[in-house]
């Protein structure tokens, strides 16, 4: 490896995010029993979801954590044994801290959120309020992804820590880029083949 | 030479953008035998025989691209929808596709974080590209006058057909048996406000009522087209439930279908940046009729019915023209299949490989 901008170590660190994710069918979900849920405002994709999992798993609860906005939507195919828990604003690790005052924690054993892609960045904060959450309990963790695909996170922690990785180089990458003999250096290797 | 390849987002069944992509990348794979190409990001669904490098993005952002281009050593990057970053100090082209400003020129038909999306991060990458890619001289147009950008760093390369051998007579498609009796108007599209669904129908209904003896039918296609998105004093209309069909999803094959047993084709569509519904119809040697606005014409040329898309009675007498006037349609038949045949990703593929040379 010649520097840390070398396309091996990017590929490795790359590897290893990904390798932290799987993508699975719906029927993985069969056996999960309280089911903590980031409501999407993608409402036929959250719908859709919503049902598909309980036709395999019709005894789930799901505790919704939703918007003021979406609250009459959601509440629409919500059972008597699901709970409805409000936010407003971006979601944040307060929420944990008001999770805890409303429902036993401990008793989760599974949680869904929603995203436009795979390991989309915009899902920092998410990830955030998944690691707190962690820290009480570990229980699965599930996203389904706007196209429709559904995926587990097999190590969260681990993914987390490439995905700040990814992004700090990707600062250190623009900081090299404002020294022209730095990024020379990092092109250097392809000179000398 | 190593060049990026950045595409729209994953989809359930591929459409416009990631069309476009594949269509142009399977015909360059077929004729660039010295470059190298790298799909940015896991762009499996995409299903080309072409490398990825991986990365990671937010999904409300332009994409920064920085670290995966000095990484791999990339040469140029080349992005078919969404707008990105890249250092200037970094030896790399960039390459931006754009299909229309419809977003910045009209909010109020796609949404307000859209419009800002295009007001500042497409603008901002298609200030520092070093090539735009318009896929009709109208977006080219609209690019200079809204963006003031120079007109010599923007390129026009039309779209193709994507498998264009699907549209061709020999293909059957697969049938929709409620269908098989009935004589239909057809039209393709989502239901986006530009779209004129609304002025569509009230065309329909002002030409079947003009002619109450005709047996025709408006069917109406699409991935998100039904009833719903209808207003409801249309839809009180004594012919709507009658003559409207809306087919609900279809699949690919029975699109196909739908083109080839269809009596006609409308789209009359307020504003396009290219309009594909319209090549697709006219590969499958319809009579079309649409709208005589934006880069539509450049699509049908001479081959196509014209109408005005904000005039119900203009719509109405196109179709009235089409479905009636049998020697009309014949010609529009005949000519619709010589004006496919100007349009191929085989021949973005090589306006684009030209881009990609003035790089080397």
């Amino acid at each position: 490896m010649n520097n840390i901008f070398d396309q091996s170590f990017y590929d490795f660190l790359c590897s290893t995010i990904d390798s932290c994710v799987d993508e699975i069918e719906m029927e993985h979900l069969s056996e999960c029993k309280k089911m903590l849920v980031i409501a999407s405002n993608a409402r036929e994709l959250f719908k859709q979801s919503i049902l598909q999992i309980r036709k395999v798993n019709p005894q789930i609860q799901f505790i919704m954590v939703v918007q003021e906005g979406m609250k009459e939507y959601s509440s629409e195919y919500m059972t008597l044994k699901d709970q409805i828990i409000t936010w407003s604003g971006k979601y944040t690790t307060e929420l944990v801290d008001l999770l805890g005052e409303k429902i036993d924690l401990f008793s989760i054993d599974s949680f869904l959120f929603f995203s436009k892609h795979l390991l989309d960045l915009r899902d920092n904060n998410i990830f955030e309020i998944l690691l707190k959450l962690s820290e009480v309990k570990e229980f699965s963790i599930y996203n389904i992804i706007f196209s429709g695909e559904i995926y587990l996170f097999r190590d969260l922690a681990l993914c987390c820590r490439g995905l700040k990785v990814y992004q700090a180089m990707e600062s250190f990458a623009e900081e090299i880029c404002d020294r022209q003999e730095l990024l020379k250096e990092c092109y250097k290797e392809v000179q000398t083949q | 030479m190593k060049i990026g390849i950045l595409s729209q987002l994953k989809e359930k069944n591929l459409t416009g953008i990631n069309k476009m992509t594949v269509g142009v990348m399977r015909e360059i794979q077929k004729i660039d035998e010295q470059n190298q190409y790298y799909l940015l990001g896991k762009s499996d669904w995409l299903k080309l025989d072409i490398d990825t490098v991986p990365m990671y993005q937010s999904s409300d952002r332009w994409g920064v691209l920085n670290y995966p281009v000095i990484s791999h050593k990339l040469n140029v990057v080349h992005s078919y929808y969404k707008a990105f970053d890249l250092h200037d100090n970094i030896p790399c082209g960039k390459i931006l596709t754009i299909n229309d400003l419809i977003p910045y020129i009209h909010p109020d038909w796609t949404s307000k974080k859209l419009g800002q999306y295009f007001d500042t991060e497409v603008r901002r990458c298609a200030e520092k590209a070093d090539v735009i890619i318009a896929i009709s001289e109208y977006t080219k147009s609209d690019i200079i006058r809204y963006f003031n950008i120079p007109e010599d760093k923007i390129r026009v390369v039309y779209c193709g057909l994507f498998e264009e051998e699907r549209y061709q007579r020999l293909q059957a498609g697969k049938t929709i048996d409620n269908l098989k009796q009935v004589d239909y108007i057809l039209s393709v599209s989502a239901i986006h406000l530009n779209k004129n669904q609304e002025g569509l129908i009230k065309g329909f209904l002002q030409f079947k009522e003009k002619r109450p003896d005709c047996g025709m039918k408006l069917v109406l296609t699409g991935p998100t087209r039904n009833a719903d998105s209808i207003p409801d004093d249309l839809k009180k209309h004594p012919n709507f439930e009658k003559d409207i069909i809306f087919t609900g999803y279809v699949t690919e094959d029975e699109l196909i279908w739908l083109y080839h047993n269809a009596a006609a084709f409308a789209y009359v569509s307020f504003y396009e940046g290219f309009g594909l519904p319209i090549l697709e119809a006219m590969a499958a040697g319809k009579a079309v009729i649409c709208s005589d606005t934006t880069s539509m014409p450049e699509v049908g040329g001479d081959a196509v019915e014209y109408c005005n898309p904000y005039d119900y009675e203009s719509i109405a007498s196109a179709m009235d023209n089409v479905v009636y006037n049998t020697q009309r349609r014949k010609y529009l038949e005949e000519q619709a299949l010589i004006q496919a045949k100007k349009f191929s990703y085989e021949k973005a593929a090589r306006q684009i490989l030209d881009i990609y040379g003035e790089f080397a």
